[in-house]
């Protein structure tokens, strides 16, 4: 018996929303449809050019943005709608929670020494 | 009203019953959802959740136990950090195993909150014929954990008043803004408050951290900001109104007698480290001197703490009689649980100026002894407070989440407000100011004009709530 499997977009879209700087990038650039790195960064006086650059990365990664190039600059836009990222997130909040608890009872499944077989993409 | 449902779902190798059993064990990884923690699953129970919400760190969160079918289902009425109803299904697998479903409804409007407190969202469009009121609160983050009455409180307060006609003929239209406990994240949302336009004031119930940050916007934008809680934020702009108790208030009559109801004089002053907890530090400190006591020793620790030992050591190395403990939501609970845990509860009486009904249900037995004076608690026997009760309890159901005295504070803020414009003539905010004066509402706290209050009362945590021990008039020096 293995887990429900986890959907590789859910969990990087997950990471990628849990952290309230790229939310607010993510925000920025739902507002103003396509911004570049510098515009970005323009907007966030705590937040350093290249921390913009790592958390546009991640993002893109997740596939919440996409990437443009114009020459020597880089475009960034929403991927989807600012709404079905907000519904992305919440879900995986929820079927994340539930991959935990199925991980975690396999393991204590397997300590109490009754045989297993075990999904080894599951061990994540 | 439109609804967003979500639906998980995994295949478990445990029993149906063995899943039943581990639901609120409180166990980080088996104590499903989301490390979930209950003392009962009766209807109205308390669940204590950690959810992967915020950043770096966990939240804490809430929900309420609906009902449950022992092995089979549970329904659950979700209160932070946002609002929504779970239905857990567990249905037997072949081999032993179970398929777990889980399936989750959040309302529009909540939706709409939600999307834009995650700053991905503008937030709920407001009709040009309504009258857009903000709230500022903690929905999430340390202080959230208490949230959900007060958000209650605001809507209950809001539906009145456009049951009663609105304002100037115009229905008041509650928009919902979760400053997540945070000074940085309440800027942010505070920020989206006032771009609604002709938002006509915003309520705010969150700490004096994030006031600090937010009131100069309220100034800058000429946003009337109604700020609830106690605290010791000086109202230093016509825009900004309070209604809280102020420290000096809370102290000067119930320290002396709990000094004299304990025949101790040695104070310990802990709490969490930002302006609130150390302007209660101060203020206990004039008070002690005042009455001969002594203060044994001064601890402050940040928001978020989760291990408290250090403190408690410090307490029980110094020697005390009594303990004033600002500390705020979460680490409120966690503070009072461990002070308790320790033994300490038996011999060390607790000062505690954030203790209400709603801080006694997360506390149980822990918080048994602890003081302190409110302008409100549930237990106030007044036709006033039962008809206000009545009115809660219709509108949210058995169910709900406890009504606080800083959820309470926010129901009657919003009807003076009301009352204000009426008398001022308008809802802008020159209406407001004019009529505030001689505003009044006839709510549960004993408040004169402008909603200024008269009276504290002294409480006394229980089993079962806040047992209302006497009546204190509030001094006139410190207004």
């Amino acid at each position: 018996m293995g887990a429900h499997m986890t959907d590789p977009i859910s969990d990087a879209t997950f990471s990628a929303l849990a952290d309230q700087t790229r939310r607010a990038i993510l925000g920025v650039i739902g507002e103003h449809g396509e911004l570049t790195v510098g515009e970005i960064a323009s907007r966030f006086d705590a937040v350093g050019r290249t921390a913009v650059s790592s958390h546009l990365r991640i993002l893109r990664l997740a596939g919440l943005i996409t990437e443009r190039r114009d020459g020597r600059y880089r475009h960034y836009s929403l991927t989807s709608t600012p709404a079905d990222t907000v519904v992305a997130f919440l879900a995986s909040v929820y079927q994340n929670s539930l991959e935990q608890l199925s991980a975690a009872i396999t393991e204590a499944v397997a300590a109490a020494g009754t045989t297993v077989q075990r999904d080894d993409e599951l061990s994540a | 009203m439109a609804e967003l449902v979500l639906s998980s779902e995994a295949r478990l190798e445990a029993s149906p019953s063995e899943l039943f059993a581990l639901f609120g064990s409180g166990d980080p990884s088996l104590g499903w959802l989301f490390g979930s923690e209950a003392e009962t699953l009766r209807p109205g129970a308390l669940v204590r959740l950690t959810l992967p919400f915020g950043d770096l760190t966990r939240s804490p969160g809430t929900a309420r136990v609906q009902r449950c079918k022992p092995g089979r289902r549970i329904d659950l009425v979700h209160e932070s950090p946002w609002a929504g109803r779970v239905v857990c299904l567990l249905d037997p697998l072949s081999g032993g195993g179970t398929r777990l479903r889980i399936h989750v409804t959040i309302d529009d409007l909540e939706f709409l909150r939600l999307g834009a407190d995650f700053g991905l969202l503008s937030g709920a469009d407001v009709d040009a014929w309504e009258v857009p009121l903000g709230l500022l609160t903690s929905l999430s983050g340390s202080a959230g954990i208490l949230g959900r009455s007060t958000v209650n409180c605001a809507q209950l307060a809001t539906d009145e008043i456009n049951a009663d006609g609105g304002v100037m003929g115009r229905d008041v239209r509650l928009v919902v803004a979760d400053d997540a406990t945070d000074p940085g994240v309440g800027a942010l949302a505070m920020r989206r408050l006032c771009r609604v336009s002709d938002m006509a004031a915003v309520i705010g119930m969150h700490s004096s951290a994030t006031y600090a940050v937010t009131s100069p916007m309220a100034i800058a934008t000429g946003i009337p900001y109604l700020y609830t809680p106690t605290s010791e934020a000086t109202a230093a702009h016509p825009l900004l109104i309070h209604f809280g108790e102020r420290p000096l208030d809370q102290l000067h009559r119930a320290l002396p007698l709990m000094a004299k109801a304990t025949g101790g004089t040695r104070w310990f002053l802990t709490g969490n480290d930002y302006s609130w907890p150390r302007a209660i530090g101060t203020a206990a400190r004039e008070v002690i001197e005042r009455m001969g006591g002594t203060v044994t020793g001064e601890r402050y620790v940040p928001l978020g703490t989760q291990d408290f030992a250090l403190v408690i050591s410090a307490i029980h190395a110094c020697g005390t009689d009594h303990v004033v403990s600002s500390f705020v939501g979460q680490d409120h609970v966690r503070f009072e649980c461990e002070f308790s845990a320790s033994g300490l509860r038996g011999t060390i009486r607790t000062f505690a100026p954030l203790m209400d009904d709603a801080v006694v249900e997360h506390l149980g037995p822990s918080g048994v002894g602890i003081w302190n004076a409110l302008g409100y608690f549930v237990a106030m026997d007044t036709a006033e407070n039962r008809e206000f009760l009545r009115r809660y309890e219709d509108r949210f159901g058995e169910c709900a989440p406890p009504v606080s005295a800083a959820a309470e504070g926010v129901y009657e803020a919003i009807h003076t407000w009301a009352s204000a414009c009426r008398s001022g003539g308008g809802t802008e905010p020159s209406a407001l100011l004019g009529g505030i004066r001689t505003a009044g509402f006839r709510g549960p706290r004993r408040c004169g004009r402008g909603g200024s209050l008269e009276s504290l009362l002294l409480g006394e945590a229980t089993p079962s709530g806040v047992k209302v021990l006497d009546e204190l008039p509030v001094a006139t020096h410190s207004l």
